[in-house]
This record gives C-alpha cells, sequence and structure tokens, in this order.
C-alpha cells in the first residue's frame, strides 16, 4: 500500500531524515516509533507533500505521489496538532472537509461524531485540545480513506476516549485501512501495532514485528560479579562496580552456555517491558 | 474554497469598505465648504508651484465641481488607503494559514496547491472589486446629488482604481513567500505601498528622474488622463496586465517550491 524508497530529507544543512525505505502492507498497523527529532514527522510530511524531499520516492497504491494529484482522496491525515479555522463551527469545518471529496462523507462524520462525543455547533476556538483533536479524528476517518496516516494521534485524548479510539482504528483494520501510526506512546503501539519501524536521527534502525519485539529473544540480563571477561555482555542498560545490566539478543539457553564458562555472585534473568527494548534501539545497539 | 475564504476575510473587508465610504461621504460633504472659498482656494492654488499642482493632478482640474474634488483628493486617498488595504490582504492571505497552521488542513485534501493559491487570489480579485463598486456607489450617490454625474467619467473613476488595488494585492502575495510570519511580511508590503507613492511624487517633482514614473504602478492608474480627456491610455492598462501575469506566474512557480514551515 506504501512503499517509501530511499527517502532522503534536508532541513537546508541538517539531515532530517537519511535513506529510509520501508513499506507498509495492505490492511496493517504500522507504528512508526522513535524520539524527538527521529523523523517520523518528516516521513509523514513527505508522504503527504507538506515538505519536498530531496531525494528518493514514496508509493501509494502503486502510483508514485509526483504523478498523482489525487492520491490524497485515499489518505487520511491526522496530525500530531490539530490546526482548523477558529471562526468555524465543528459542523462548517466538517462540511468544508467533506467539499474536497466526490463521495459524501457527512453522515459518516456525525456518526463519528457521535461515537467521540463531538459537539457539532461549537466553534473551533472553543474547543479544548483534546476536542480538538478528536475533531482531527473525524476530519481524518470522515471520508473511509484507504490509507490512515496518524501523527501522535492519542495525545489530548482522556484514557476513556484513548479506548474508543483505539477500537476505531481495530474496525478501520478490519475493513482493509492501512494506517500508519506514529507514537511515543508504547503501550499502545503494543495494543494496536502489527509491525513496527524504529527510526533514530533520521535512520530506521529496525523494523520488527510488534509480537516478536514483545516476546521473543530480547531479555534483561542483571550479572552481580566480575563481568569484566565476558565478551557477550553488550548493549548495556547501566553498570555500577561489579554489576552490569544488559540487553541480550538471542536464544536463552546459548546465553546460559555462555554464563557458565564465568564465575560471578548472581544473575537475573528478566523479561524487557516494551520501553526498555525501545531504548536499546534509540540509544544505539552495541553501545557498551 | 473561495467561499471560505470569503467568508474568513469578510470582516476586514467589511471594515475597511465601511471607512472608507465614510471618509468619501465625507468628502462629498466637505465640498460645500470647499465650493465657497473657492476663490481663495483659487488663489492659494496659485501660489503653489505647478509641479506640486500636478502631484494632486490640480494642474488639470480645479475645485469649482464636485468630480474636481472628487477626481483630486478623493480619488488620491481611495487609490493610496485602498492599496494599504489589498496590501496587507495580499501579505496575509497565504501566510495566515501558514502561521496558524491550517494550511495543514489544506494540504492534507485532494487539492493542488494551484488550485489554493488561485482561490484565494480569485477571493482577493472579488474583494477589491465589491470594495471599489462600493464605493464607486458612494461618488455615485455623491454626484447625483450634486447634478454633477457623467456616466463615462464615473466608470472610469471608479474602475482605476481596481487595476491599482490588484496589483497591491498581487504582488504582496508575491512578496509573502518570501517571508514566514504575517508581520513582518503586512509590514514589508506596506512600506512597498508608500515607496512607489513616494517615487511617483519624487518622478512628478523632480524633472531630472521623471523617468522612474514608469516604474511605479500609482503612474498607470492615475486619473490625469480621465480628467482630461475623459478616457484611459490603453497601454498603460495593458502594462498594468502584463505585470499581473508576471507577478502571478512567479507567485505560482515560488508557491509551488514552497514548504510548510
Amino acid at each position: 500500500m506504501l512503499v517509501i524508497d530511499r527517502l532522503t530529507k534536508y532541513y537546508g544543512k541538517t539531515l532530517a531524515v537519511n535513506n529510509l525505505s520501508f513499506s507498509v502492507k495492505p490492511g496493517e498497523i504500522f507504528g512508526l516509533i522513535g524520539p524527538n527529532g527521529a523523523g517520523k514527522s518528516t516521513t509523514i510530511r513527505s508522504i503527504l507533500k507538506l515538505i519536498n524531499i530531496n531525494n528518493g520516492s514514496i508509493m501509494i497504491d502503486g502510483i508514485d505521489i509526483n504523478d498523482s494529484q489525487d492520491y490524497k482522496n485515499n489518505i487520511g491525515y491526522l496530525p500530531s496538532e490539530v490546526s482548523l479555522y477558529p471562526e468555524m463551527t465543528v459542523k462548517q469545518i466538517f462540511a468544508y472537509s467533506d467539499s474536497f471529496y466526490e463521495k459524501e462523507c457527512l453522515n459518516r462524520a456525525y456518526l463519528l461524531s457521535q461515537e467521540l462525543d463531538i459537539n457539532l455547533s461549537k466553534k473551533i476556538e472553543d474547543l479544548s485540545f483534546g476536542n480538538l483533536k478528536k475533531v482531527g479524528i473525524v476530519l481524518a476517518m470522515m471520508h473511509e480513506p484507504k490509507l490512515l496516516i496518524l501523527d501522535e494521534p492519542t495525545t489530548g485524548l482522556d484514557p476513556l476516549k484513548q479506548e474508543v479510539f483505539l477500537d476505531l482504528l481495530k474496525e478501520e483494520k478490519k475493513k482493509g485501512t492501512t494506517i500508519l501510526f506514529s507514537s511515543h506512546n508504547l503501550n499502545e503501539v503494543k495494543k494496536i501495532c502489527d509491525r513496527v519501524g524504529i527510526l533514530r536521527e533520521g535512520v530506521l534502525v529496525d523494523i520488527e514485528e510488534v509480537s516478536n519485539l514483545v516476546l521473543n529473544d530480547f531479555v534483561i540480563v542483571t550479572i552481580f560479579g566480575d563481568y569484566s571477561k565476558m565478551n557477550f555482555v553488550k548493549n548495556v542498560i547501566a553498570k555500577n562496580g561489579k554489576m552490569v545490566k544488559f540487553i541480550y539478543r538471542g536464544e536463552t539457553s546459548e546465553l546460559i552456555k555462555n554464563l557458565n564458562l564465568f564465575v560471578f555472585d548472581k544473575v537475573l534473568i528478566e523479561e524487557p517491558s516494551l520501553e526498555e527494548i525501545f531504548m536499546h534501539y534509540y540509544r544505539g545497539e552495541d553501545n557498551d | 474554497m473561495i467561499k471560505k475564504e470569503l467568508y474568513g476575510n469578510f470582516k476586514g473587508f467589511t471594515v475597511w469598505t465601511f471607512i472608507m465610504i465614510v471618509l468619501f461621504a465625507t468628502v462629498f460633504l466637505m465640498y460645500p465648504s470647499i465650493a465657497k472659498d473657492t476663490d481663495m482656494i483659487d488663489q492659494l492654488i496659485a501660489t503653489m508651484d505647478e509641479k506640486m499642482l500636478a502631484v494632486f493632478n490640480m494642474d488639470v482640474i480645479g475645485f469649482e465641481t464636485v468630480f474636481g474634488w472628487i477626481a483630486t483628493e478623493g480619488y488620491l486617498m481611495l487609490l493610496i488607503a485602498g492599496s494599504c488595504y489589498f496590501a496587507m490582504l495580499g501579505s496575509s492571505i497565504v501566510l495566515k494559514e501558514e502561521n496558524d497552521k491550517t494550511i495543514e488542513f489544506l494540504y492534507a485534501k485532494p487539492v493542488t496547491k494551484y488550485k489554493i493559491l488561485f482561490s484565494k487570489m480569485l477571493a482577493g480579485l472579488l474583494f477589491v472589486i465589491g470594495f471599489d463598486l462600493m464605493i464607486g456607489f458612494t461618488s455615485f450617490v455623491g454626484l447625483s446629488l450634486s447634478n454633477d454625474f457623467v456616466f463615462n467619467k464615473w466608470i472610469l473613476i471608479t474602475t482605476l482604481p481596481m487595476m491599482g488595488h490588484l496589483f497591491f494585492f498581487l504582488l504582496s502575495i508575491l512578496i509573502s513567500m518570501f517571508f514566514t510570519k504575517t508581520s513582518k511580511s503586512s509590514a514589508i508590503c506596506l512600506g512597498v505601498v508608500f515607496i512607489f507613492y513616494f517615487i511617483s511624487l519624487i518622478s512628478t517633482l523632480v524633472d531630472k528622474i521623471s523617468c522612474i514614473k514608469f516604474l511605479t504602478p500609482f503612474y498607470y492608474v492615475e486619473a490625469r488622463d480621465i480628467i482630461t480627456k475623459g478616457n484611459i491610455d490603453i497601454f498603460n492598462i495593458l502594462i498594468m496586465l502584463v505585470s499581473y501575469i508576471v507577478i502571478i506566474a512567479l507567485s505560482f512557480r515560488l508557491y509551488n517550491k514552497k514548504e510548510m514551515a
């Protein structure tokens, strides 16, 4: 559905995204995660042609976005900070948005508004940040796009509405909608994403199935004792005198075999949280 | 989109149009007291330098008629004040969307940048026409009540300012492409209006540099020909039309390359 190939973007002399390539399959929820400045928003803005890219290509549904003006008919976009015309009412902004599409989408907008508890007669300038976000969600979804691009979608939503929103996304997925999702909230990534792309300093560090990240071959190992000669100690999270805590990626049986070669006081092997795995990526691999 | 542009900028348009109508009506209401003292004013004018009089077209028409009064004082006021308003409108009509980040909403829709810019330009054109027609209607009422209404001259004096106002509106859109903040862009665009007017003044007052008058749009939309010949120079209109085309083409080119801040 979405294929990004060698995307490179500079802001002046600053490299924001470097040679980024990944693809999102139809009907998939793909999470784009990374700290501030990692290149998530730049990637999203490139897809929407809000910015001009320096190199690479972006294909949506097999069509290069530079060759098509109509591809946005099939895209729904929710920015991290929703900015709308303050003098308009919610109903007016839905009607204005509807005017850009060939098919009628107001009925769906009203249905979604009911689900998200939006007051249609309120003026945009009178809405709280959370309610504005809800209006943004309806605007992104009202025309039933094939590709939903969501930049930090749950920021500002109360926990109850976050759940409603995540359920909406699951329903969209069932209908076959592809979703590109940028987030800092690892819990929601864990809940709904199929795969995640991990960005660091404009580079795609890895793409993983969320189930792999959560369940497989990552363990947190804490060794108490002399670890100086243990060459398998990499990806160190913390160390203190004769204690080292690190992320081990591989077969646990292999780890135990290696540990048996050394003498130490105590070892603790734990399943890592998603946060710990991501921190490992953000910090960079092999930094001991 | 055009409806949205008209709706979004209607408040400013209404305020400016109302102020201009009041000012224009005041100019008409002032005429009786001016007319009473025509002899004294003529004596005063006689002491003034010919070139200074030319700045206000007072070398070709006096205040003996209401039309003379409107074609000099009223026209100049309308031209400059209207140019200021349309320069400010043009400087913000594109940039405001970027400053308020509402442009993100538009860019996410299946609409080209060309269409976005075109709808803003078209909305500006409609505002220009609306603004000058309202003032034109005011002068129609004023001239009719004073029994000094000549259709040919009235229609020209109503439509010619449109050319100047549209020029400054379009030029300000072009200038705003180089800025990221509306406040800076508006200040520069207002400055440009006054610089052009200053060039127009200097070129009339100083013979040696009179050729620079061709550089300012005020030269191409001055009411002198309407006053003296009852028509407007088609060549001047052509020059203005060419300038619109160049400005519009450059604006489209720059806007297409422009990135969201």
